[in-house]
């Protein structure tokens, strides 16, 4: 079955942003969805490790060992985990597109 | 490094333990990283704040997560909803009464839902078959669960049954309720008198059990 536009959480999907460059730890994570968020979105171990788990049943993200930290584990993107954060971005940029396109971003609402 | 957050590492003892075993030292590491990393101890106190609203929300949600998870025969679930609503009528009853009497400062003690048949219904027939499918489905299930699980164990398995152990604990305690309520000591009559002894009216008073005019 073809998999939804736009089904994963924000958290989740930040979270995919965030490893979508390099594998990371728990606050490596948080640090660059923070970063990416521009600071609006603030991760504890809770939330994080909530979405962690979520999206490693979904197989979207699965844990490797560093050789040189073992005390962290580290996650990363699987090849679904990339299709799924490609479909979900593809999602948002036709949204965009449709957003210029009907000069939402124009409308006074965008101010109030 | 558990020894540097006990109490967290303490609360984190709540999680299911599938999940705490699984993730909780990462917690512990990822909070000792967050702590770490701040520059005063204004912005250690600002995480552990944020921790102070984000844990208990996560250990309820995985807790109910947990709870979905558990493996449970489909009878048990469609048997524990059953039971449930059976139950739902008692509640609506006593929630419209005490409605109509914040608001309109009358009681529905006269009213159709009141009547003996309807009351018999809603406080003695609808729990007392509630608290019987809940008995007959948790007898099946010790019946049907693997015969190399100790008996006490399967009998006190409350992970796998628990809706019908809450509808009928529900039901149980309902029709206890109506049968050593006292009317006499409370605003709210109880109803077997209502239905045992109809022309009756029964006053809040001191006079004792079945006390009445």
């Amino acid at each position: 079955m073809k998999r939804q536009y736009n089904q994963l959480p924000q958290v989740a999907f930040s979270i995919l942003l965030a490893l979508s460059l390099k594998p990371r730890h728990g606050y490596e994570i948080i640090k660059q969805v923070k970063e990416d968020s521009s600071g609006k979105i603030k991760l504890s171990p809770g939330a994080l490790y909530t979405s962690i788990k979520q999206l490693h049943e979904q197989a979207l993200i699965e844990e490797i060992d560093d050789a040189n930290d073992r005390r962290r584990r580290y996650y990363r993107l699987t090849s679904q985990g990339k299709k799924t954060l490609v479909s979900e971005i593809e999602y948002y940029q036709n949204t965009v597109a449709l957003a210029k396109q009907r000069q939402i971003l124009t409308l006074d609402l965008h101010h109030g | 490094m558990a020894n540097r957050f006990p109490r967290y590492t303490q609360l984190l003892r709540l999680y299911p333990k599938a999940y705490r075993d699984k993730y909780a030292p990462q917690m512990v590491q990822t909070l000792a990283d967050m702590l770490d990393d701040q520059p005063n101890k204004y912005a250690r106190l600002a995480i552990w704040l944020r921790i102070g609203v984000d844990l208990p929300v996560s250990i309820v949600h995985q807790n109910i997560m947990y709870i979905g998870e558990v493996s449970m025969p489909t009878y048990i679930k469609r048997n524990g909803i059953i039971a449930g609503l059976l139950l739902v009528p008692f509640l609506l009853a006593l929630i419209a009464n005490a409605l109509t009497a914040t608001i309109y400062h009358r009681d529905l003690y006269n009213s159709v839902v009141w009547s003996t048949p309807v009351l018999t219904t809603w406080i003695i027939i609808l729990p007392s078959l509630a608290l019987l499918i809940a008995l007959a489905s948790y007898i099946n299930f010790l019946q049907h669960s693997p015969k190399q699980t100790p008996f006490f164990q399967r009998l006190h398995n409350v992970k796998q049954v628990w809706p019908i152990a809450l509808a009928g604990s529900c039901g149980l305690g309902i029709l206890c309720l109506v049968a050593f309520h006292d009317s006499a000591h409370c605003p709210l009559q109880n109803p077997l008198h209502t239905i045992t002894q109809p022309g009756k009216v029964w006053q809040c008073t001191t006079r004792g059990f079945l006390g009445g005019n």
